[in-house]
């Protein structure tokens, strides 16, 4: 019994050491896990401060009704959700990358009218391809694309971008010839960001204000690609841009400038272009584009620009329907015909309610576009836009109505 | 009789050109130290504006630092619509920054005498381009009280070519803390259009200042806009490359 009892006590004693053990396991674990979970938390935190620091996400969801027509006897009308997402992360103080995404569906007569218009909507500019139609149904079409992808770092000195980017050289609004890598189309309006060009965009800051920038863009044709030479900087109040280029099938001088004669803000830009040998086309041509901006004292903002393109038609009748068909925006080639004179009158009624009124004249081709737009900011991430773009033209000896579309979106950033 | 009458007269004119003189120069010299005290050497602020109509409103964000008087940057935070962008003031010029499209906009000098994103504020009274100092002549014309602080009445008339809208404005700076805590804007036909009224006060980097002005358009019923400080740094270092066309396009929200 003692021996019992002694090994029951031993077995106690064993057992009232094993619990302590255990408790000072426990306790020691316990101790462990609130470190661990501290240590965790404080991460997570700080994962999270981190994502909150160094992560921007953004974008927005746009619903765009178009309503095409030349009488009222046929409406073509269709419909466009568009979401855009852009992220972008700081990866550290020199390193940033991007990817921006553009989703579209598409429903209504043109996807159902028009042959191939799945083909045609997934037809990029860039030769590497990263879109792709998610749905192609006869009446229904999703498309997706990665619009910017790219690694940037910057330091003190240096800006280099590698990957689908915006190149943005340009200085009007309405034309831009020294904006080589992405010409922008004035009609476009629901592509304000632009496709991107495939590029190593390589900056050296000479000063604050000043910098010597390269930019080469991928095609598969190397010889149909454009490599770019571009000095920017500040003198007399005035931004200067000079550039030389290898551009696509022609060697291009430019320059473009930014500025103010009195309260009269003056831009221009002008691309001489000499096409390369063994190419079929022979003859320099001069793209040039000047516009002035003045904002009046009662709110109303003037934009008024003339492009001139030597290379373009100066008769009217020598003008093949293919000129429009296959016509095809570039810096080099931003209006058909040689003299476009354009104008913008913009007044904000209230801070909610903008309204423009912008018109495009195309001197040899007589032909007139009437842009007129209101945009209503609803709320705070809101917004509600109505615009029309009327074409009149000279047909034989009268001067008519050619086509006419009107456009209403909504849109909601985030 | 005469003699004396003379001297008397002369008296008075001398004392009236005295007081005169003196009054000007410390008419500037007040307006000069609200002036100083209200940017710093340099600053960093995050401010709220709330845009008010009858039966409308929106509210933005931004981030802002400035150096001296000549030097300006700021990045809009919030919507998300208008997220990124970057104004810019060196000197007398003003850039403008679009991270969507990518692209440096130069205003046209008459651009800054525009609303600023449909605010009640001029891109001139954000980026404080005109000089409260250099473009006008400065008169004490009386006292009076705002927010509880005894202030000084100020009248500030433009120089001729002073690049300036206004036919006059009056200033209310307070004797204690020199804070302008209210600025009443005439048109050139003198009537009262705008009042910028300073309330709220709070210490920042140990200054007294308003932390909310309100900016009124007088004629224009139930329409003000609303400026809050809900940071505002004085004094700190900021690298002259902050004011840089180059480094705008850097700037983090």
């Amino acid at each position: 019994m003692i021996i019992r009892n002694s090994n029951y006590s031993n077995v106690l004693a064993f057992f009232a050491t094993s619990l302590r053990s255990f408790r000072e396991t426990l306790q020691y674990s316990r101790i462990l896990i609130i470190i661990l979970l501290f240590t965790l938390q404080s991460q997570a935190q700080e994962t999270q401060t981190w994502a909150k620091e160094n992560i921007q996400f953004s974008g927005y969801v746009k619903y765009l009704n178009t309503s095409t027509f030349q009488d009222l006897d046929a409406i073509l009308n269709d419909n466009l959700l568009h979401n855009r997402l852009n992220l972008k992360v700081y990866l550290n103080n020199n390193f940033t990358t991007v990817i921006e995404v553009r989703n579209r569906a598409f429903w209504g007569n043109s996807v159902q009218v028009i042959p191939d218009y799945a083909t045609l909507i997934d037809e990029d500019i860039q030769d590497i391809d990263l879109s792709v139609n998610l749905v192609a149904k006869p009446a229904f079409l999703v498309h997706s694309k990665i619009d910017r992808l790219f690694v940037n770092y910057y330091s003190d000195k240096w800006n280099i971008t590698l990957g689908r980017q915006r190149i943005n050289w340009g200085k009007n609004l309405a034309w831009n010839p020294n904006d080589l890598f992405n010409a922008y189309s004035f009609f476009d309006f629901d592509y304000e960001e632009r496709p991107g060009a495939d590029a190593l965009r390589i900056q050296y800051y000479t000063s604050g204000n000043s910098s010597i920038e390269t930019a080469i863009n991928y095609t598969e044709k190397w010889k149909e690609n454009t490599l770019a030479l571009k000095y920017n900087f500040h003198k007399y109040n005035y931004d200067f841009q000079i550039l030389a280029a290898k551009y696509i099938q022609d060697y291009t001088l430019g320059l473009g400038w930014e500025g103010a004669v009195k309260n009269i803000g003056i831009k221009g830009e002008f691309s001489y272009f000499i096409p390369q040998e063994n190419t079929d086309e022979k003859d320099n041509s001069l793209v040039g584009a000047i516009s002035f901006d003045y904002y009046f004292k009662n709110g109303i903002a003037t934009n008024l620009g003339t492009l001139y393109n030597s290379a373009g038609v100066t008769d009217r009748n020598t003008i093949e329907l293919d000129d429009f068909t296959n016509f095809q925006q570039s810096a080099k080639n931003l209006m058909p015909n040689r003299w476009s004179f354009f104008g913008q009158l913009s007044k904000p009624l209230t801070p909610a309610i903008n309204t423009s009124f912008s018109g495009i004249y195309a001197y040899e081709l007589q032909g007139v576009y009437l842009i007129p737009q209101v945009s209503y900011s609803i709320a705070q991430n809101w917004d509600f836009d109505l615009l029309a773009q009327v074409f009149y033209g000279k047909q034989e000896d009268s001067f008519d109505n050619i086509a006419n579309s009107i456009f209403l979106w909504f849109r909601w950033s985030f | 009789m005469n003699e004396i009458r003379y001297i008397k007269l002369f008296c008075f004119a001398v004392l009236v050109l005295i007081s005169g003189v003196l009054n000007a120069q410390t008419a500037e010299e007040i307006i000069k130290k609200a002036d100083e005290k209200y940017r710093g050497k340099t600053s960093y602020s995050e401010m709220t504006i709330d845009i008010i109509r009858p039966k409308w409103s929106k509210q933005m964000k931004m981030k802002g630092w400035t150096k001296g008087t000549k030097y300006s940057v700021s990045i809009v935070t919030s919507p998300a619509k208008e997220k990124g962008t970057v104004f810019l003031m060196r000197d007398k010029e003003v850039w403008n920054y679009m991270p969507t499209i990518d692209r440096t906009i130069k205003f046209p000098p008459s651009m800054m005498l525009q609303n600023w994103m449909g605010t009640d504020l001029t891109n001139d009274d954000l980026v404080k381009q005109s000089s409260i100092l250099e473009d006008y002549t400065h008169k004490i014309t009386g006292e009076d009280t705002k927010e509880g602080f005894t202030c000084w009445v100020i009248e500030l008339i433009p120089k001729e070519e002073a690049p300036v809208v206004w036919g006059k404005v009056v200033i209310w700076v307070d004797k204690s803390e020199y804070m302008m805590l209210q600025t009443d804007y005439y048109d050139e036909d003198d009537f009262l259009v705008n009042q910028m009224i300073g309330s709220d006060v709070k210490e920042f980097s140990g200054k007294k200042l308003p932390s909310k002005l309100r900016v009124i358009p007088v004629e224009e019923e139930g329409q003000e806009t609303i400026l809050t400080y809900d940071k505002l740094e004085f004094d700190i270092k900021i690298s002259d490359q902050y004011f840089t066309t180059n480094y705008m396009k850097r700037i983090r929200l």
